[in-house]
């Protein structure tokens, strides 16, 4: 925040000309405290503090707030911290490693992942963003049965990335459906594509629904992860855009935290698990 | 029924259907309703609130200055703690053991704005955010 106090109302349009020597924050980092169970009439979502900050920087915020939250819930008792989830973003990956590692070996309390929602939208850059060939054993995941099949043209083209429904939407029955009926297609490709589809959905529904038991959960998660990790790709570019080991590893930090997290929160809301 | 936010607005509209209480305490569901309305699209409050006789701009803008807090983006780490017990001290089942999740996401900031609470030029996620 820049201070205005004293300053006269032309000194303040100054500053907010969009030309004016003010440098800007591009992002700004929140972080958000869920509660479950918090009671009727209660919000179980709580914005705790936030960083203003360049993209994708690297700072001490993530570890400063979990140090804080993770040290108030032991000093008050009747507070427990499960899990601290961030997106898939590069700058995040180490600090979310860290947190999941220190866990396994005993010294944290609360695990650290990847969101869910995050990586299965992050899966369509390679999945249908045409970034990469991905390819399942002898069968190619191809992108082009979708609009075949006459699936909305603004689930494959996709406009908005961070829309949770465009991703339902795409990963739903009636897609799967569509994709199914393409009889004159080479089947490999179809069959892949569908269960592909039929995985990405199960995925969100293990960690968004509020009544699957959790060792249904578990199942569910552990099996989505073996199929959407299970693909090799070939791109002429090479960059890091088009390979799939991002998405791998954010994959793997998810389910192998959620598997934990979801075990805890046996009587409790897994779905405030993600953001 | 009685509870319900239809016959809270109701409520309001008769008292001041007549005209004579121009002022009158407003059921906390309506209230609530026309704070979020008037947070989420100003020319929307002022649309629903003039034609459900609701109350004007400077009744909620008073309303929630009453209950501001600090900016988020300037608190230490004394602060984060005190800010945190006081949110979990309002929770009616905290006696019991509560389970929380800590989630960091990032949003990008579009906007330069000033804020009259805070005196100070802030930045806004979204054009429309009225900081007063």
């Amino acid at each position: 925040m820049i201070d205005i106090t004293g300053m006269t109302d032309e000194e303040v349009k100054s500053k907010l000309d969009p030309s004016s020597d003010v440098e800007r924050a591009k992002e700004l980092k929140v972080a958000v405290v869920t509660i479950q169970n918090p009671g009727v009439g209660k919000s179980p979502f709580f914005v705790l503090a936030a960083q203003p900050q360049s993209i994708n920087m690297v700072s001490d915020f993530n570890k400063d707030v979990t140090s804080v939250v993770s040290s108030l819930c032991k000093r008050e008792g009747t507070a427990s911290l499960v899990s601290v989830a961030a997106d898939g973003v590069g700058c995040d990956a180490k600090f979310i490693q860290g947190q999941l590692v220190s866990f396994l070996r005993g010294n944290n309390n609360h695990v650290a992942l990847v969101d869910t929602n995050h990586n299965t939208k992050n899966f369509r850059y390679q999945g249908i963003g045409g970034s990469c060939v991905v390819i399942l054993g002898n069968h190619v995941l191809d992108p082009a049965l979708l609009p075949l099949a006459g699936v909305a043209q603004e689930l494959w083209r996709v406009k908005d990335w961070a829309s949770d429904l465009v991703v339902l939407r795409l990963s739903s029955a009636a897609t799967v459906a569509k994709v199914a009926t393409l009889i004159n297609e080479e089947a490999g490709s179809v069959c892949t594509l569908c269960v592909t589809l039929y995985f990405m959905r199960l995925k969100l529904y293990a960690v968004n629904t509020k009544k699957a038991y959790y060792r249904d959960r578990i199942s569910f998660l552990w099996a989505s992860m073996i199929w959407l990790t299970s693909f090799e790709w070939k791109s002429p570019l090479g960059t890091n855009q088009s390979n799939m080991t991002i998405n791998r590893r954010n994959l793997m930090t998810e389910t192998i935290a959620l598997v934990f997290a979801m075990a805890r929160c046996i009587q409790a809301k897994v779905s405030y698990n993600r953001m | 029924m009685r509870d319900s936010l239809l016959c809270a607005l109701m409520q309001v509209y008769v008292t001041k259907l007549k005209g004579k209480h121009k002022n009158p305490e407003l059921p906390a569901k309506a209230m609530n309703f026309f704070i979020a309305c008037e947070s989420t699209s100003r020319k929307a409050f002022d649309f629903v609130s003039a034609n459900m006789l609701g109350p004007c701009l400077r009744t909620i803008q008073r309303r929630n200055a009453t209950t501001r807090q600090p900016s988020i983006i300037c608190i230490s780490t004394s602060d984060l703690e005190s800010r945190l017990v006081r949110h979990f001290k309002t929770l009616p089942d905290y006696d019991k053991s509560t389970l929380t999740e800590l989630l960091l996401d990032l949003m990008a900031l579009k906007y330069l704005q000033s804020s009259h609470y805070q005196r100070a030029l802030v930045l806004s996620l979204v054009e429309s955010t009225r900081i007063i």
